[in-house]
């Protein structure tokens, strides 16, 4: 049995923060995923936004959000990942709401302080500065210190140093049974392994329940599924959100938002999930973002390329869960990590670092630590860049698909999500056949043993 | 613009049937090509139209197009177009030209719901898989009947298990009967809904459910990444026959090579080209054999498929579906 100090079971953005925190530090850590890449639970299914307001400001989650939120852009610096900075305008758009305003905004004000500039905005410059925003909108009130980032590059990156710096990781395995013994915790794989650890992180997102309810506590999740659609291009250069009297405290009730690469996002919705694996979008899904945001531009906003769902782990008290075990302080459980999880992640991790000293884990700092080249995207600076292009909507090169493949993708999905191959307009439609060959080969291995996500999403069969 | 013929450089984006043959009517152009080799869709094309086929026209044109290819041009101005390429970027002046061929509606655009397994492909994608010699599946549901779809159901007939088509609109070159004479089954209907999490494992459609491996997404549209004055071919519109991908581009080339004054088209049916000197007032239009148009108030009948039309020599020539 090979025991580590630390077995973190998930690598989510949870999983993966803790493991890169957890690199800089003289101690053996081991990663269980179930999926091929990492990054592929919850965290695959978010806005990839950094957020500032969450309602009620008094809970955990919104107190680490707004924390969160300055660690993120300084983690994505020192890594190298892409992010754009922005505000949010919340827009009124009937004369009550116009009229509650000042009120609003004092609100947020004195629960934001001034971290995050709050201010109101008038019909005027609503016009001057954002153009495609319906004549209707009467004022806004603009909330500074949003962002968007590249979420995947930065998962990915997370990955890479962790991994660089000693970390251990174990994918396409699913922690089938944990238990707590004497002075360890014992941790049986789906592939029969098993594994000793002095301590154990319970990141499992989705499936964080299981582990929470096998160690002897309790908690059962609602399932909200979210959906985000995807246009070709972005009409705003700030988010764009309804103003609400009153809001739904478990979303911020999604807005008009962009990604950093210039494309419009609408969401999410809110309902419940049919169950743990339903990422399924529903035209009802697509009707609710439609109504509720075409009423806010006077524009059309593009071409919606495509929608995904995610599936939000919402515990009864509708706030983060990040305790000990009632039966063992070696067990640290990170539950209800749902929005704004994303941008809360590195203080949920300094917490779980702190948490795991408390219980008795030496941390000490290495001498060395290993910082990779970022990720250059050539569409990011498309006049720096060289090499043969493969996908022409996202202008991604033949040598950034391979490069992604020996940063460690294994699929087809895990290198379009790392470099935008096939993510554009046109859906992969000129580039996923060449983008196949070049992973096979990359792989070493034919392509029709190629995946899209791993076991039984084969692609093509080799023709006989 | 200068209007001398000689003095224009035509840089012509995507080297496509469309791209190569307008080359082909101007010494002074240059193709780029994103791809390793030039020809599009119709390289592999070998499904005959009028006894034309797609492969046999793009070797004709290739000896006389100048093609960069592994050249992808990313940017676009009024007055040349940014490449991007192994050795980095370059500036080139000259007019651009959209040549860059169609793409297929996205599930959102086709109102088609569900999850996103593995096994749903665009028809561009197939036909590459297809024929660098991989089989995409087993039992296939192909959404759109256009000659291209129907080129990739002739070379996946002898090597799928089941093929079924399903269409919403039709060919505007083959009859239904044509799919039959393929031993394809083909149904009129909607694709509403794909099931399955690792694979496609069912699609439901307006008219039941289909137990397949994989869905080709085959409903065409226009691919336009770039906003140009011109766009010819498949880039301008839907254009099944390959033989009037070439005639699109000869009507472009007179609209801007010829001197003189220009008119403009308003319509509400595709035309190619959307501009055309005054000298030279024929247009493509995007309608099928016994459709009526109306230009400028006089009614005509489409007696073929794409039919190339005079128009009046006017600055301003109204075009609505009849």
């Amino acid at each position: 049995m090979r025991s580590y100090d630390v077995v973190i079971v998930g690598s989510g953005i949870i999983g993966l923060m803790t493991a890169y925190k957890l690199a800089h530090y003289n101690v053996s850590v081991l990663v269980l995923e179930e999926n091929p890449e990492p990054g592929w639970g919850v965290s695959k299914g978010h806005a990839a936004i950094i957020h500032v307001v969450q309602l009620p400001f008094s809970s955990v989650k919104s107190k680490m959000a707004r924390e969160g939120n300055k660690r993120m852009f300084e983690i994505a610096e020192r890594l190298g990942v892409r992010y754009v900075k922005t505000s949010t305008l919340v827009v009124a758009t009937k004369l009550h709401h116009l009229l509650a305003m000042p009120l609003i905004a004092l609100y947020l004000k004195i629960n934001l302080g001034k971290d995050y500039p709050v201010k109101l905005r008038s019909r005027a410059y609503l016009r001057r500065e954002e153009p495609a925003l319906t004549k209707k909108a009467l004022g806004a009130i603009e909330v500074y210190g949003y962002g968007c980032i590249d979420n995947f590059d930065l998962m990915y990156r997370l990955y890479e140093f962790a991994k660089d710096n000693g970390v251990e990781f174990k994918f396409s395995t699913r922690a089938s049974r944990v238990s707590i013994q004497d002075d360890f915790v014992e941790i049986v794989t789906d592939k029969g392994e098993n594994y000793k650890a002095r301590f154990l992180v319970n990141a499992a997102g989705l499936w964080a329940d299981e582990i929470y309810n096998m160690l002897g506590d309790e908690v059962s999740f609602e399932l909200g599924k979210g959906v985000l659609l995807v246009f070709d291009r972005s009409v705003t250069r700030r988010f764009i959100s309804p103003l609400y009297l009153k809001p739904d405290p478990k979303t911020k009730g999604g807005a008009i938002m962009f990604t950093v690469d210039g494309k419009g996002l609408w969401g999410p919705n809110l309902r419940p999930a049919r169950d743990k694996s339903d990422l399924s979008v529903d035209e009802e899904d697509i009707k609710a973002l439609m109504e509720k945001f075409s009423p806010l531009l006077d524009v059309d906003p593009g071409i919606p390329i495509k929608a995904y769902a995610g599936i939000r782990p919402i515990p009864p008290e509708n706030d983060f869960r990040i305790v000990y075990s009632t039966k063992s302080k070696r067990v640290v459980h990170a539950v209800g990590t749902e929005s704004p999880a994303f941008t809360a992640s590195p203080v949920i991790a300094e917490k779980i670092l702190e948490m795991l000293k408390a219980s008795g884990l030496t941390l000490s700092e290495k001498e060395n630590i290993l910082l990779r080249k970022p990720f250059t995207k050539s569409r990011y600076a498309p006049e720096k860049a060289r090499g043969r292009v493969v996908c022409m909507c996202n202008l991604v090169t033949e040598e950034e698909i391979r490069e992604a493949v020996r940063r460690g993708a294994k699929t087809l999905q895990g290198v379009m999500l790392r470099t935008g191959a096939g993510m554009g307009l046109c859906q992969g439609s000129k580039c996923i056949a060449e983008v196949a060959k070049i992973v096979a080969e990359e792989l070493g291995v034919g392509v029709e043993n190629v995946t899209f996500k791993g076991e039984n999403s084969w692609l093509v069969r080799r023709a006989k | 613009m200068v209007s001398e013929k000689g003095e224009i450089k035509l840089l012509i984006i995507g080297g496509g049937l469309a791209g190569l043959s307008l080359a082909s009517y101007h010494e002074q152009s240059i193709v780029f090509e994103t791809r390793s080799r030039p020809g599009g869709f119709f390289l592999y094309d070998d499904l005959p139209v009028s006894r034309s086929r797609g492969k046999d026209l793009v070797s004709g044109f290739l000896s006389k197009a100048k093609v960069v290819t592994e050249r992808m041009v990313y940017r676009v101005e009024e007055n040349g177009v940014w490449t991007l390429g192994e050795t980095g970027t370059e500036f080139h002046k000259g007019m651009p030209v959209l040549a860059s061929g169609f793409r297929e509606k996205t599930t959102l655009e086709l109102g088609i719901y569900g999850y996103r397994p593995a096994g749903v492909f665009t028809l561009s994608s197939a036909w590459d898989f297809t024929n660098s010699g991989f089989l995409i599946g087993e039992r296939i549901l192909v959404y759109g009947f256009n000659h291209f779809s129907l080129s990739l159901v002739s070379k996946l007939s002898m090597l799928a298990e089941k093929i079924i088509v399903i269409y919403d609109e039709e060919s505007f070159i083959y009859k239904p009967d044509t799919l039959r004479e393929f031993g394809v089954e083909a149904v009129k209907g909607k694709v509403l809904y794909i099931e399955g999490k690792s694979r496609v494992e069912k699609v439901k459609t307006t008219v039941g459910e289909f137990a397949v491996d994989t869905l080709i997404l085959a409903c065409l549209t226009p691919l336009n990444m770039f906003t140009t004055r011109f766009a010819t071919g498949n880039a301008a519109m839907i254009i099944e026959d390959p033989l009037k991908v070439v005639e699109s581009s000869n009507l472009v080339a007179h609209a801007i090579l010829e001197p003189g004054e220009s008119g403009r088209i308003e319509s509400n049916i595709p035309v190619v080209p959307q501009t055309f000197k005054l000298r030279h007032p024929y247009v493509m239009l995007g309608l099928r054999e016994g459709f009526k148009a109306e230009i400028n108030g006089r009614t005509i009948t489409v007696d073929e498929p794409y039919p190339v039309v005079e128009i009046p020599a006017e600055k301003v020539v109204r075009i609505r579906a009849g």
